[in-house]
């Protein structure tokens, strides 16, 4: 059976087996990535997929499940024993059904390039990368450049019948100028025009060499400017926050629609139109036309994220952010302020630049208390200008803290996602300007 | 499993001009239920079969994998990948050396005393709902918050490499989660936990869950009743098996990796404070013990043999408080003159096989907890953890008490809120004086590598002391 003829056949089968609600999504896709490491290539790789899934309804029983061989007789079989699968279960009662889908959707600007299907001078830019980086001064250079292909065909029963395709390209590059000076940059789009590996190779390179000789500095409070690296890690978890399957499980800070959360400088929007986002898309998993959903109105939480059937339970409209099983967000799209970086650090007067974090943790996801770990190059400033670099501190705060924090935005604005992203992050694409923050804890090793 | 397909891409990768090649061709298949708050989730079951291979080229590495398991499909993977390692060698100027290991033939099968085919999925959710019902039973005790999920699955792997190694491995998973967050008055606390075993449902029995959640639930009301926070002055800490455990994996296990000593994972995953040259010094006192051990039977990170075909052994890290062997892949071994130590594992067929740990812990000492408890006159009592972090050469650790006791006089009394040990990791293994002698291991699933691969792990080990420590008091 040929893969693209799986999803309405599965849909009409499913119907006669008595489901309803039911989405059949199939897909293929080629990636690539070349890792580098110490200025060479480590290892390449390639991805080649295919798969479909199924997910239906049989009386307020939801099961779901893939199909990975394309023969009738498999998918025969997977929607029969999914079917009795759904019959032997309880019902979730809080299920209230899927959004009516279409054949057409408005077009999401640069989400595809057809030079990155069969693309194959990943090493190039690799090589520009890892040159740019030295150049700027690094003693070694590592990071991955990826690329990736995929089509889908999405029917469900509700009249959903798409085709769909998309492209991406991305380079994440660290250069280390010695064991403790080190810069990180990352780069991600869907097309190839304008994506300069050179840029963030010349800016880690650039990043490690200011970072040379780091000193330690005393735990207290600081002002923080972030880079828009670090904001990928600490604004995925707000954005994962706003999910209403978080608020649910309690891994949300988020507690009441309306509540102060922010500064009101901070607007936040959930952007799952927007052209040449990483993760745009025309129309949700169960076909809800995707649109901007504005998230935290100057510092105002106004909505979760809903899909059709949670926006149901809790009376009010789906903000098209369906996946699968629950809502997810799209991309974070913070509204840039009007200051330049040099404005931003004399504003700062004194505080610390933060370059990157990772590990962050949640010690209570409700109350939003939580550390992460600045990485690479952080830099001390005194009377608004870069005194030093420093090192081995922990930032130890509040994230609803943090937002209220929030005193000036940066005019800039980088497109970044974040690597081990942890819970309520879903690591999704984050298009942030530098934020500054006033007062912040910052803790280190005691004893 | 047509195993005749791995073997084709091995010949066909070593005809093409690899000097090494191996396949690994798996089939996993499982399936998962939830509930939360009572509710059940979306439940439901999955099939994956593929081929992952990987070849040397000239000293240059390719990774390449397909669900398209038919010959043409096949053949255009294995050109591709041996045709992109030639491309990279072209640029790289340091050559990957594999040296000659053990080839084995073997056919290992993890058993399950009960299978989870014999198990309804009616059953299953019986399962997570008596958990629950538990939990509700606790009149006393607010916990708006519960969500617990079981899955199940079975993984199949044949692996064959150019050295001659032909192996298949059979591993059955289980594993269970929970989330519960109990509330008291205004304030609340989060608790969770997983649980993985390389077993069939009977894990279930050995996990003894109900208990277990009973007493934390019970433990974290009091905690948010009576909670006071940590002393200001030094104090001696005693810490569970439970914290030894994230001790253990992320101040020892990580940066004893040697692809993190030799900044193969410095893109993201990080690098190492240790340095090759530091095998030999001191890092810990005499009665500091710990390994890292695939052999163990039934645990989360346990194996026979590595993603590399290498037979897993017990790798002592740290004996009596000196640095005595690194975790070690073919690729690291090689670079130290020495032979892989089995520790390379992959995900899935999907994945590149990299260098990870297994079930990494603290080895017993002479001491009995009463004793421990006892012989220490003012200190606090860690028993589990909440928030927890590390930076990316492992050398400042961080962790959060979730439920922790003051102790006074040799006597556990009021408990105390959210202690942090926050500490460098010498200071931790040099601070320990008295380990207990019954070792104890938790599952986790650690994250590492591009595409990040989530493995399953165990860590752990027994009580011990660690002597003067000032701890953070929120």
């Amino acid at each position: 059976m040929e893969l693209f003829s799986i999803p309405e056949y599965a849909v009409k089968k499913a119907q006669r087996l008595g489901a309803s609600d039911i989405i059949v999504a199939a897909g293929r896709s080629n990636s690539k990535q070349i890792k580098f490491v110490d200025n060479e290539i480590a290892v390449t790789k390639n991805w080649q997929d295919e798969s479909a899934g199924v997910f239906l309804n049989y009386n307020k029983r939801v099961v779901s499940a893939n199909i990975k061989q394309f023969t009738k007789q498999e998918v025969d079989s997977t929607l029969i024993k999914l079917v009795k699968l759904a019959k032997l279960l309880p019902p979730k009662e809080d299920y209230f059904g899927l959004a009516k889908g279409f054949s057409q959707y408005k077009k999401v600007d640069g989400l595809f390039d057809k030079k990155l299907v069969n693309f194959n001078k990943g090493t190039d830019f690799v090589q520009a990368a890892i040159n740019a980086g030295l150049s700027a001064g690094a003693k070694r250079v590592t990071g991955v450049f990826d690329t990736t292909y995929d089509e889908s065909y999405v029917v469900s029963s509700n009249g959903l019948n798409m085709t769909d395709k998309g492209s991406g390209i991305s380079i994440s590059v660290r250069a280390l100028a010695s064991k403790e000076a080190s810069g990180h940059k990352m780069i991600q789009a869907n097309v190839l025009q304008g994506f300069n590996a050179d840029k963030p190779g010349s800016e880690a390179g650039n990043i490690a060499k200011k970072g040379l000789n780091p000193q330690h500095i005393k735990p207290g409070k600081y002002n923080i400017l972030f880079s828009p690296l670090p904001l990928a890690d600490l604004l995925g978890c707000v954005a994962g926050a706003c999910s209403i399957d978080a608020h649910e499980s309690g891994m949300s800070f988020f507690n009441k629609l309306g509540q102060k959360v922010a500064s009101p400088k901070l607007t936040i929007y959930d952007w799952a139109n927007l052209p040449f986002g990483v993760d745009s898309y025309g129309f949700d998993a169960e076909g809800t036309a995707a649109q901007k959903t504005t998230l935290i109105d100057k510092g105002a939480f106004k909505t979760y994220l809903h899909n059709f059937s949670t926006a149901q339970k809790y009376k009010t409209q789906t903000t098209g952010n369906a996946g699968l099983t629950s809502p997810s967000p799209s991309n974070t799209y913070i509204v840039p302020g009007k200051s330049s970086q040099k404005a931003l650090i004399e504003k700062m007067k004194k505080g610390l630049i933060v370059t990157n974090t990772w590990y962050t943790t949640f010690q209570n996801y409700q109350k939003g208390d939580f550390s992460t770990i600045p990485r690479d190059s952080i830099f001390y400033v005194e009377n608004g200008k870069i005194k030093c670099p420093v090192k081995d501190i922990r930032i130890t705060d509040n994230i609803i803290n943090i937002l209220k924090s929030i005193s000036a935005i940066g005019k800039d604005s980088e497109q970044v996602s974040s690597w081990a992203a942890e819970p309520p992050s879903y690591g999704n694409n984050i298009i942030t300007p530098s934020i500054l923050c006033k007062n912040l804890n910052v803790t280190k090793s005691r004893n | 499993m047509d195993k005749s397909i791995a073997e084709f891409c091995v010949q066909l990768a070593e005809r093409l001009g690899a000097s090494y090649a191996e396949a690994r061709l798996e089939n996993s298949y499982g399936d998962g239920y939830a509930l939360r708050n009572g509710i059940p989730e979306p439940a439901g079951f999955s099939e994956d079969t593929g081929i992952g291979i990987r070849v040397i080229v000239n000293g240059s590495m390719a990774f390449a994998s397909t669900n398209k398991l038919d010959k043409i499909s096949i053949k255009q993977l294995v050109v591709n990948a041996v045709n992109s390692a030639k491309q990279a060698s072209k640029i790289n100027k340091n050559k990957i050396i594999f040296l000659k290991e053990k080839a084995y033939r073997d056919r290992f099968v993890q058993k399950q005393k009960i299978s989870f085919k014999t198990i309804s999925p009616k059953q299953k959710i019986n399962y997570l709902q008596s958990v629950d019902k538990a939990l509700l039973g606790l009149k006393s005790i607010k916990i708006p918050q519960r969500i617990f999920s079981v899955s199940n699955s079975v993984e199949k792997k044949y692996f064959v490499n150019s050295d001659g190694s032909k192996i298949y491995q059979e591993t059955p998973y289980f594993n269970f989660l929970y989330v519960i967050n109990v509330k008291e008055g205004a304030k609340n606390v989060q608790d969770y936990l997983e649980f993985t075993e390389t077993k069939g449902w009977e894990s279930t029995n050995s996990i003894k869950i109900i208990p277990k959640l009973i007493e934390k639930a019970k433990s974290l009301q009091l905690n948010l009743k009576r909670g006071v926070l940590a002393p200001k002055e030094k104090v001696d800490v005693i810490v569970s098996p439970t914290v030894a455990g994230i001790i253990a994996h992320e101040s020892c296990g990580h940066p004893y990796e040697a692809d993190r000593i030799f900044g193969r994972e410095a893109a993201q995953a990080g690098e190492s404070f240790v340095t090759p040259s530091m095998i030999g010094t001191r890092i810990g006192t005499d009665v500091v013990n710990l390994v890292d051990d695939p052999t163990l039977l039934g645990r989360a990170g346990s194996y026979k043999y590595d993603d590399e075909g290498i037979l897993g052994r017990r790798k002592w890290l740290i004996k009596k408080g000196i640095i005595t062997e690194f975790i070690h892949n073919r690729e690291t071994a090689a670079r130290m003159g020495l032979h892989s130590n089995g520790s390379s594992r992959a995900v899935a067929y999907s994945y590149e096989p990299i260098l990870r740990m297994s079930n990494t812990y603290f080895m017993p000492g002479s001491w009995k907890e009463d004793e421990l408890i006892k012989d220490t006159k003012k200190g606090v009592y860690i028993k589990s953890f909440t928030e927890w972090n590390i930076d990316d050469k492992r050398f400042n650790f961080k962790s959060v008490g979730n439920d922790a006791y003051m102790i006074r006089n040799g006597k556990i009394a009021e408990p105390v809120r959210t202690p942090a040990i926050e500490l460098t990791t010498p200071q931790i293994y040099s601070s320990i004086d008295a380990l207990t002698k019954k070792v104890q291991l938790d599952a986790g699933t650690c994250g590492k590598g591009e595409p990040t691969q989530g493995i399953p792990v165990t860590f752990g080990g027994p009580h011990f002391r660690m002597r003067n420590i000032k701890l953070g008091r929120k």
